[in-house]
C-alpha cells in the first residue's frame, strides 16, 4: 500500500505539470518541418518525372510498334504474267484510263483513206462533205493522251489550226477506232468522223473521249478493210447503202452499218476475193430467217 | 456542452495540420508542447536537452499526422511519441544500468513525501539511475504494465519489477537524505 502511495504521490506531482518551452523553440521546429518537407516535394516531382519518363517511353514503342505494323510486308502475291505476242502489245490497255482524255491533233501528209468507225464499233459513211471531214489515220496514244498524228482531207490551213490546237469533241460524236500497227507505242486509227456539230468544237482546245467507245474500239481492232476497198476497188458507202436496201426490203429495222461492221470482223482476204457482197447477203438472209423463227 | 467543440476544433487542427499547414501546427504546439515537455524532463535532467527531445518527438508527430486514426486521445499519442522519444534517447546515450543496491523502506519518508514540492520530487527522480528512472516513470507516471515495459526496454518482467522496486528504495533513501539536510541532521 505504501508503495502504491509513492507512486500514486509521484504521479499527481508529474503526470500533470507543464513546462512552458522556450520562446524559440516553435521556429526550430518550423525549421526542422520545413527540411523535412522540402525532400518530400523533391521526392514527388522525382516520381512524378519517372513516371512521365516511363509514359513517354511506352508511348513512343506503342508508337513505332503501330508503324512497324503498317509497314508489314504483306505476302506478295505472285504474278505471272502471260506471254504475250509482240504484235499484241500495241493494242493498249483503256482500263485504267479516265473517261476524259486529252486529244492533240497534229496535221501531217495525208495519208490512205481510212474506214470509219462510229462510237458503237460501227463503219458509217459519214454524213457530212468528204472535204469537211476529218479523219485521222495515226493516233499516237500516250497515257491519258492521244495525238493524232495525220489528219487528212482536210485543208493546210486548217490542219495548221488544229495541229497547234487542242480540240474538245463530244465523246458520242467522236468515233475512233485504233488499229494495231507494228509500232508498239503508236497506234493508227483507221479513222474518226466527226458529225457537222462536232466540228463547231473543233476550234476548242480540248477533245473528250467516251472512255468506253474508245475502250471498244481499241479491244476490238477491226482488220485493215479499208486495204481490201481499196485493192478490190469496193465503195464502202455504196455497199452500206445496198445493206440499207436489202433490209428495207426484207422489212427489218437493223442498223446497216453494224451489220457492215460485224461482216468486216469475220471477213478475210479469201472472202473477199470470192464476193464480199454473197457474205454480206448471205449475212442478212441469216438475220431474215432469224427474225422469222423468232417470230413463229 | 463545450467538450464537443474543442474536440471538433481539435479534429479540425489536425486535418488542417495534416496538409502541412503552419498555422494549425503551431497551434497544436501550443497546446500540447507545455505538458509534453514536462513527460521530457522526467526521464531527461537538462531543461534544454529535454526541449530538444520534445522538439524531436513534434516533429515525430508531425510527420506522421496522417497515421493518428482517433481511436485514442490525441494526447496520449503524442505522449507516447514523447515518451519513446526519450526511451529511445537514453538507452542510445547509456544502455540500461541495472543496480542491486537494496534500499531500506521507510514508512515515515512515505508520509513526508506527500507535502513535498514538484521540483524536489523531480529532484529526487533526477538522481535515480537511468534504469530506474525508466522502469519507474512508466510504472508509476505513465501506467504501464510490467510486459510493457520489459518489451519497451527489451528487458525480462522480472527485471522490471526488481528495477522498480528498487527505484521505490531510492527515492526513500533520497527523501531520507532530503529531510536530514533540510532538518539540520547529519
Amino acid at each position: 500500500m505504501e508503495t502504491n502511495k509513492i507512486d500514486k504521490i509521484v504521479k499527481d506531482s508529474l503526470q500533470s505539470r507543464t513546462i512552458q518551452p522556450s520562446s524559440s523553440a516553435w521556429e526550430r521546429l518550423s525549421d526542422q518541418l520545413d527540411v523535412v518537407e522540402q525532400p518530400k516535394r523533391i521526392n514527388w516531382f522525382k516520381y512524378a518525372g519517372y513516371a512521365a519518363s516511363v509514359l513517354l517511353i511506352i508511348s513512343v514503342a506503342f508508337f513505332m510498334n503501330s508503324n512497324d505494323a503498317s509497314n508489314e510486308i504483306t505476302p506478295t502475291e505472285i504474278v505471272t504474267k502471260p506471254i504475250v505476242d509482240p504484235n499484241d502489245l500495241v493494242k493498249p490497255n483503256f482500263k485504267s484510263v479516265v473517261p476524259v482524255e486529252t486529244v492533240i491533233v497534229q496535221a501531217e501528209k495525208p495519208t490512205e483513206k481510212k474506214s470509219v468507225i462510229s462510237n458503237k464499233g460501227a463503219i458509217k459513211k459519214s454524213p457530212t462533205k468528204k472535204s469537211t471531214d476529218i479523219k485521222f489515220s495515226n493516233v499516237v496514244i500516250k497515257s491519258s493522251s492521244i495525238v493524232i498524228a495525220e489528219h487528212k482531207q482536210v485543208d493546210k490551213k486548217k490542219a495548221k489550226q488544229l495541229s497547234t490546237t487542242r480540240i474538245k469533241i463530244d465523246s458520242d460524236a467522236l468515233l475512233l477506232a485504233v488499229t494495231s500497227d507494228k509500232e508498239k507505242k503508236e497506234v493508227k486509227s483507221t479513222g474518226i468522223v466527226i458529225p457537222d456539230a462536232s466540228k463547231k468544237l473543233l476550234t476548242k482546245s480540248r477533245i473528250q473521249i467516251n472512255s468506253d467507245a474508245l475502250l471498244y474500239a481499241v479491244s476490238n481492232p477491226t482488220k485493215d478493210i479499208s486495204e481490201y476497198y481499196k485493192k478490190y476497188n469496193i465503195n464502202r458507202d455504196e455497199v452500206l447503202k445496198n445493206i440499207q436496201k436489202e433490209l428495207q426490203k426484207m422489212n427489218l429495222k437493223i442498223d446497216a452499218s453494224t451489220l457492215l461492221t460485224d461482216v468486216e470482223k469475220t471477213i478475210d482476204e479469201e472472202t473477199f476475193k470470192r464476193s464480199f457482197m454473197q457474205v454480206v447477203k448471205g449475212k442478212v438472209t441469216g438475220l431474215a430467217a432469224a427474225f422469222a423463227n423468232r417470230n413463229n | 456542452m463545450k467538450i464537443i467543440p474543442l474536440h471538433n476544433q481539435t479534429n479540425q487542427l489536425i486535418a488542417d495540420a495534416i496538409q502541412q499547414k503552419r498555422d494549425a501546427q503551431q497551434k497544436l504546439f501550443a497546446q500540447y508542447s507545455p505538458k509534453m515537455l514536462g513527460v521530457c524532463r522526467q526521464y531527461v535532467k537538462d531543461i534544454h536537452h529535454a526541449e530538444d527531445l520534445m522538439l524531436s518527438g513534434f516533429l515525430k508527430v508531425f510527420t506522421n499526422l496522417s497515421k493518428f486514426k482517433n481511436e485514442g486521445s490525441f494526447e496520449g499519442w503524442i505522449r507516447r511519441i514523447m515518451i519513446n522519444t526519450c526511451i529511445s534517447y537514453l538507452r542510445k546515450k547509456n544502455p540500461v544500468q541495472l543496480t542491486d543496491q537494496d534500499y531500506v523502506f521507510n514508512d515515515q519518508a512515505t508520509q513526508s513525501l506527500e507535502s513535498t514540492e514538484v521540483e524536489d520530487i523531480q529532484k529526487m527522480i533526477d538522481g535515480l539511475p537511468i534504469g530506474y528512472k525508466m522502469v519507474f516513470n512508466l510504472y508509476a507516471v505513465e501506467g504501464y504494465k510490467h510486459a510493457e515495459i520489459a518489451s519497451e526496454l527489451g528487458i525480462t518482467e522480472s527485471t522490471s519489477k526488481s528495477q522498480l522496486f528498487k527505484a521505490r528504495k531510492w527515492l526513500q533513501a533520497q527523501y531520507l537524505q532530503l529531510n536530514k539536510t533540510a532538518n539540520g541532521d547529519k
